[in-house]
């Protein structure tokens, strides 16, 4: 196998790990609030493989400059990510309302004493 | 909070804030950011203002979140109307080059400040 | 108005009315309630013209702002998403009318011109997921309809929403996050994010990378069978579907899981044909899914005391029936999977309204505590039954004729697993309503806790679902030969 491509590769091997460890820790962690930073991390894994897409080794930035010819980085996925992130963000206000909300009403955060209580 | 030095700084501080939050919000075809990102920051100023003076402003900051949601909301749906042929207001890569585009990222701008303005005031309550 | 410009002109009518709207529930709120029906009506009026067009000049693209493909958003209008337009603003605008006098009870007080808001949102979204041609365009709506649905969900105060509708959205947004990976993968394969310049890569090089194929099939496949509540991953459903207010489960069950099954068949079929897909294996494990979720979602229904939440899994059932349409690789069976969609909207959209209707009028969701409520509201109680007879499958009502596709296409492609699962499904399907039925319409009668039954606007409503019902099911040419011409062009 040839491992030099891992080395030119490495955005999307760290962004792998990154959604595998989101991934963890929503299914592993009790705290309700831990699960919604499990969510994020998931999320900025998944965003670091989208840019990783677009990045041409040695590119200047997007910003056409008239008159000279360069290379430049692929600007889609920095707007897709952008878009990414707002929606990222949205999902963690609601979340973060609704655990609010069920610690008024249950007084509990936990999900194993939530269950408990909701039998 | 009553803190005397709090309120000095935060009335120093909260120009750079807004100022900083609208030259991303109009730089957003020049510079990474847009309305998104600079409509955040505004809005994290106006939280900084509650935050710091802690009047009892009742139904006011609703009434503003509602009109500049519906405000926002409809500045940033006329974006799709603008044809191809739109042509540019100025120079490229000058402040102005995208045209009616500043208003449609202040739009979007006002939108998300008044949202973050929203989420806090409403869970503070 | 020219037809190519109705799909995009009715998502950006419908979410200007949403923007809107938030200012009238503050400053002029007994206006909310009209404006909704007023914006619902003149899009199902622009979805009927879209139809027609359509059926008469075949699919038609437009480039948003002029930029063409595949710098621009393209918003095509082919016949499954003319289908679609159709089928949700007519749903919509029933259940705005139901709702116009179920609001006060269910919501939370004050809030019937917010809810009106949500309404239109999800509205937008799902309108804008199913005319959309370009995969990111279809991501940002998915989120639009997972948010709106959680809040709709939410929309009910009181406790027990309250982990209900957490579970909705962690579960949705994990399912959001694989479709986004799904679309990054696609993304890197092809470089392309319009569906029909990716697939026309796809075609020329996708042979080249089976893995890759696989792992970015497999990734929104399973994004889109977790918001869809396909067999395993439906555990999201029963709570949030039963504990939400009638008018949002109605919404929820009738049309939110159906457009990401909608956007499976885009992804199946327009993206990746059918050839591509052959080479991996995932119609063998869609089948597997979907035969699991149609017999385990009828065990678990027959086991349920509360009605909402039998109706709930009901919904997993019946999703269980449109991906064993989608998975058999045949035009009968995408013809299967499109009538389901239409038929089940309409039946389970028209079961859940009437069950709030009799909810109403005990005001207790578990079936024995709706003893006689059947005679008692005599019109309620009747169309529930009609919705149930017709989830069963009996001739002259819709359910038969998806059951009778579905078992036609079975047949054509050689698995013959799909006879007998149709056949045991409408017995157990029998299995879990003629209970209720008894129960509604054979037992003493208790005291009605208000006058509910009596109010026009629900029946109204229930009646005009129950028109469509019929007409699909007495004379299905009507829409049969458009929904063969849909299907045929997906395919093609």
């Amino acid at each position: 196998m040839d491992w030099s491509i891992l080395g030119v590769n490495y955005p999307y091997i760290f962004s792998i790990l990154l959604f595998s460890l989101g991934w963890l820790i929503i299914f592993t962690q009790a705290n309700l609030i831990k699960k919604v930073i499990g969510i994020n991390i998931m999320e900025s894994g998944i965003f670091l493989f989208f840019l990783a897409i677009g990045d041409i080794a040695g590119g200047n930035p997007p910003i056409f400059v008239p008159g000279s010819e360069q290379v430049y980085v692929n600007p889609l996925p920095s707007a897709v990510i952008l878009t990414g992130i707002v929606v990222s963000f949205s999902i963690t206000a609601l979340a973060l309302s609704i655990i609010i909300k069920i610690y008024h009403n249950y007084r509990t955060i936990y999900m194993p004493e939530l269950l408990r209580v909701l039998e | 909070m009553e803190n005397t030095i709090v309120r000095q700084t935060f009335r120093f501080i909260i120009t750079f804030l807004l100022l900083y939050g609208v030259y991303i919000i109009f730089h957003g075809h020049l510079s990474p950011g847009g309305g998104f990102a600079g409509g955040m920051i505004m809005g994290l100023g106006f939280i900084l203002y509650l935050l710091v003076y802690e009047g009892d402003l009742g139904m006011l900051p609703v009434n503003v979140v509602i009109f500049l949601v519906s405000l926002g909301g409809i500045m940033e749906a006329s974006k799709f109307l603008i044809g191809k042929n739109f042509p540019a207001a100025s120079a490229p890569a000058s402040l102005f080059s995208i045209g009616i585009g500043n208003l449609v990222n202040l739009g979007i701008g006002l939108l998300v400040a008044a949202t973050i303005l929203g989420i806090f005031y409403l869970e503070e309550r | 108005m020219v037809i190519e410009f109705i799909p995009f002109a009715l998502v950006l009518f419908t979410l200007v009315g949403a923007f809107i709207m938030p200012f009238l529930a503050r400053w002029f709120s007994r206006g909310c309630i009209p404006l909704t029906l007023g914006i619902l009506g003149l899009d199902f009026f622009m979805a009927g013209n879209l139809l027609r067009g359509v059926a008469a000049h075949g699919p038609v693209a437009y480039y948003i702002g002029g930029w063409p493909a595949p710098w621009g958003i393209e918003v095509r209008g082919d016949g499954l998403a003319a289908i679609m337009l159709i089928l949700i603003c007519f749903i919509m605008f029933w259940t705005v009318v139901y709702g116009a006098s179920s609001m006060e009870r269910e919501i939370t007080p004050g809030g019937s011109g917010w809810y009106c808001t949500l309404l239109l949102l999800i509205t937008a979204g799902m309108m804008g997921l199913v005319v959309s041609g370009d995969l990111f365009n279809m991501y940002v709506m998915i989120e639009v309809v997972t948010l709106s649905g959680c809040a709709l969900v939410l929309a009910r105060g009181g406790r027990e929403v309250l982990p209900a509708a957490l579970k909705y959205l962690l579960l949705a947004t994990i399912g959001s996050g694989f479709i986004l990976f799904g679309i990054a993968f696609t993304y890197l394969l092809t470089g392309h994010l319009n569906l029909g310049f990716a697939a026309a890569e796809l075609m020329a090089s996708g042979a080249q990378y089976p893995y890759l194929n696989w792992i970015a099939l497999t990734f929104m496949v399973i994004g889109l069978a977790v918001k869809a509540g396909l067999f395993p991953l439906h555990v999201w459903l029963p709570d949030a579907h039963s504990t939400a207010p009638s008018t949002s489960s109605a919404v929820l069950s009738g049309l939110v899981v159906k457009v990401y099954a909608v956007v499976v068949m885009r992804v199946f079929f327009q993206l990746y044909t059918a050839e591509l897909l052959q080479a991996t294996d995932i119609d063998q494990i869609l089948l597997i899914m979907s035969i699991g979720a149609i017999l385990a979602g009828s065990f678990f229904a027959l086991v349920q005391t509360d009605l909402k939440r039998l109706l709930a899994y009901s919904t997993v059932a019946q999703v269980g029936y449109i991906f064993l349409g989608i998975s058999v690789f045949s035009i009968t069976g995408l013809e299967g999977a499109i009538f389901h969609i239409a038929a089940h909207a309409l039946m389970k959209s028209m079961l859940f309204l009437a069950a709030g209707v009799l909810i109403a009028g005990t005001g207790s969701r578990y079936i024995n505590d709706l003893k006689g409520m059947g005679r008692a509201m005599p019109f309620a109680g009747g169309i529930f039954a009609l919705g149930a007879f017709s989830m069963i499958g009996l001739p002259l009502l819709a359910g038969f004729i998806s059951k009778y596709l579905l078992a036609l296409a079975g047949w054509e492609t050689g698995n013959y697993l799909v006879l007998p699962v149709m056949v045991l499904s409408g017995l157990l399907n029998a299995a879990y309503y003629l209970p209720v039925l008894r129960v509604l319409f054979w037992e003493e009668a208790a005291p009605l806790v208000e006058k509910t039954g009596k109010e026009r606007g629900p029946l109204i409503a229930l009646a005009a679902l129950a028109g469509g019902l019929l007409i699909m099911g007495v004379m299905p040419e009507v829409g049969r030969d458009f929904i063969q011409l849909a299907a045929a062009w997906l395919w093609g």
